[in-house]
């Protein structure tokens, strides 16, 4: 017997906008089971764009770092090369396929397999190996490193396993974000970063961070108050966005607060009530915001953001959420930006590699807001991070088989009908 | 720790004075509330003068008792959140920060 209420359809939003996700609560079994994430890993991790980071991490010829991406069953060496050129190939050894490279980062001339000692240079061509002559003749040409799709987009590595990639990174990237090209993230070059293995699907893991009905419950003793709350409704987004990959949520932010004030740091003035007062269970939060004020490198005064950012032109706007699809994260704020991987390492277990980008700081006073500003958001993350592991044990528990999802908790519909569309387009030309 | 004799009043946190994030929250985990809350309230006392005597210096090329005084206020903001959010060192209903460590050397973390 169908109620009158299941039968009524609420307008909703988003949800409005954008049929093709649906409105049905969504199941559970995707996020928990070892056949599904087989399915991401052939279908999608092994033939999309991924990021692994930014040029400034290879910043000089011979610079190099690696990344080991078990849902592609690979591990990716990253370099650039004597011409300034970045590289990826696979960090396999050509002779007997040991990992060429142990070590995350470094800067060398030349890789020497710890095997049996055959040498690479950046590009991944063999240079030498010890007693050649005891090998029939080979030529060396066919036996280098195998290379691995590699681009950049605004200083944003990318790497591609696909043998052709089905599209370019621009063409995958540009139809959602072209409107953040030119945001400054290179400017940005204080970076602190936070790395750990969490149990919990990596879907699920970044549902997590893709709304903001969660706020004023598990950020309740931190942040909750610097996201602003409009009447009787909590916090809720200013808009989202969702593509045919991507996905976006704009968020307005309290001024009033440290951690909710797009201008802190920027030298623009901070719109603080007439006593100063905001934060009002912080005089140290109130004391880093003072105390910021002109400590940084960049100078922020003067320079437009790019017409991306903010697009709802709120004038409470504090950042806004940007989901490059699979498990890339990007928020950007008018004066730091957050780059978190969700890296799957299996159905439900993913590497969390957490970082958050400011601009150089020249005075103490500086300093010590972005101190406290990294401070807080690590805490904020062991809060996020504590919930997920919760979630995940009480889905594979399989008391529910599905999740209720409200209007503004869209992303992670949008997340699995994208997850769902590509299975299904791979199955039905490659089962 | 020597410290200029206008805070000579920090010198007995001088266990404070620790150079990385790793070294800070485990001091901060490892801490009572109540000595957090004694190193907090003599940091915010002093905190106006701090600021202006570590202004004259460059961040990379301040003298020995300065950087002192300096990780002793990178020391104060890893405490704020046990103070003004959670009044206990640990993050309430937190995950192990242990299991989330800090890339030290990571080669775009500042090294002040």
């Amino acid at each position: 017997m169908e109620s009158a209420l299941e039968n009524k359809q609420t307008r909703m939003r988003l949800h409005d906008r954008y049929p093709e996700v649906g409105r049905e609560p969504l199941p559970l079994e995707p996020y928990i089971s070892r056949d599904f994430f087989e399915l991401e890993k052939k279908h999608i991790f092994k033939k999309m764009w991924l990021h692994v980071g930014r040029i400034e991490e290879i910043a000089n010829p011979g610079d190099y770092f690696v990344r080991d991406l078990p849902a592609c069953d690979a591990s990716i060496l990253v370099t650039r090369n004597r011409q300034g050129v970045v590289r990826a190939m696979h960090n396999v050894c050509a002779h007997r396929s040991n990992k060429l490279v142990y070590d995350h980062s470094g800067c060398t001339k030349l890789f020497v397999c710890k095997f049996h000692a055959w040498g690479y240079d950046l590009d991944g061509n063999l240079r030498g190996l010890p007693d050649q002559g005891a090998f029939e003749e080979f030529d060396r040409k066919n036996y280098g490193l195998t290379p691995v799709h590699v681009d950049v987009w605004e200083g944003f590595i990318f790497i591609n396993l696909a043998p052709v990639p089905a599209m370019s990174l621009a063409e995958f990237v540009r139809p959602m974000y072209s409107g953040l090209e030119g945001y400054p993230f290179h400017e940005m070059r204080n970076c602190y970063s936070w790395r750990a293995v969490v149990n919990c699907n990596w879907k699920l893991a970044l549902d997590a961070f893709q709304e903001t009905y969660h706020v004023p419950f598990v950020h309740r003793n931190s942040i909750a108050s610097s996201l602003e709350k409009s009447a009787a409704s909590g916090i809720r987004p200013l808009d989202g966005l969702c593509g045919e990959f991507h996905r976006r949520l704009s968020i307005a932010g309290n001024p009033k607060t440290v951690y909710g004030n797009p201008n802190a740091a920027t030298g623009t003035p901070l719109k603080l009530d007439a006593d100063g007062g905001g934060d009002v269970n912080s005089k140290i939060a109130m004391l880093a915001l003072k105390h910021a004020q002109g400590g940084a490198r960049f100078e922020f005064a003067g320079r437009a953001l790019p017409e991306g950012l903010n697009w709802t032109r709120s004038p409470n706007w504090a950042f806004d959420i940007n989901v490059f699809f699979p498990d890339f994260y990007l928020s950007t704020r008018p004066n730091y930006f957050q780059a978190y991987n969700f890296t799957p390492l299996a159905h439900n277990k993913f590497l969390f590699d957490a970082r958050v980008y400011y601009p150089e700081m020249t005075t103490a006073g500086g300093r010590f807001y972005q101190e406290y500003m990294k401070v807080l958001l690590r805490d904020v993350l062991l809060e996020d991070l504590f919930t997920l592991e919760n979630v995940q044990a009480g889905c594979e528990t399989r008391a529910k088989s599905h999740m209720l999802l409200n209007d503004f908790e869209i992303m992670p519909r949008h997340s699995l009908w994208v997850v769902q569309r590509l299975i299904r387009e791979g199955e039905a030309q490659n089962p | 720790m020597s410290v200029p004799v206008e805070f000579k009043d920090l010198a007995k946190f001088a266990g404070w004075a620790l150079p990385t994030e790793s070294q800070r929250i485990a001091k901060r985990m490892n801490a009572t509330q109540l000595e957090i809350v004694e190193f907090y309230d003599a940091m915010i006392e002093h905190f106006e003068a701090v600021i202006a005597y570590l202004n004259q210096f460059p961040l990379d090329a301040m003298p020995d008792e300065a950087r002192d005084v300096f990780l002793l206020l990178m020391s104060l903001a890893e405490v704020a959140p046990a103070v003004d959010c959670y009044d206990q060192p640990r993050v309430i209903d937190g995950f192990d920060p242990c299991r989330f460590q800090p890339v030290e050397h990571f080669r775009l973390r500042p090294q002040w």
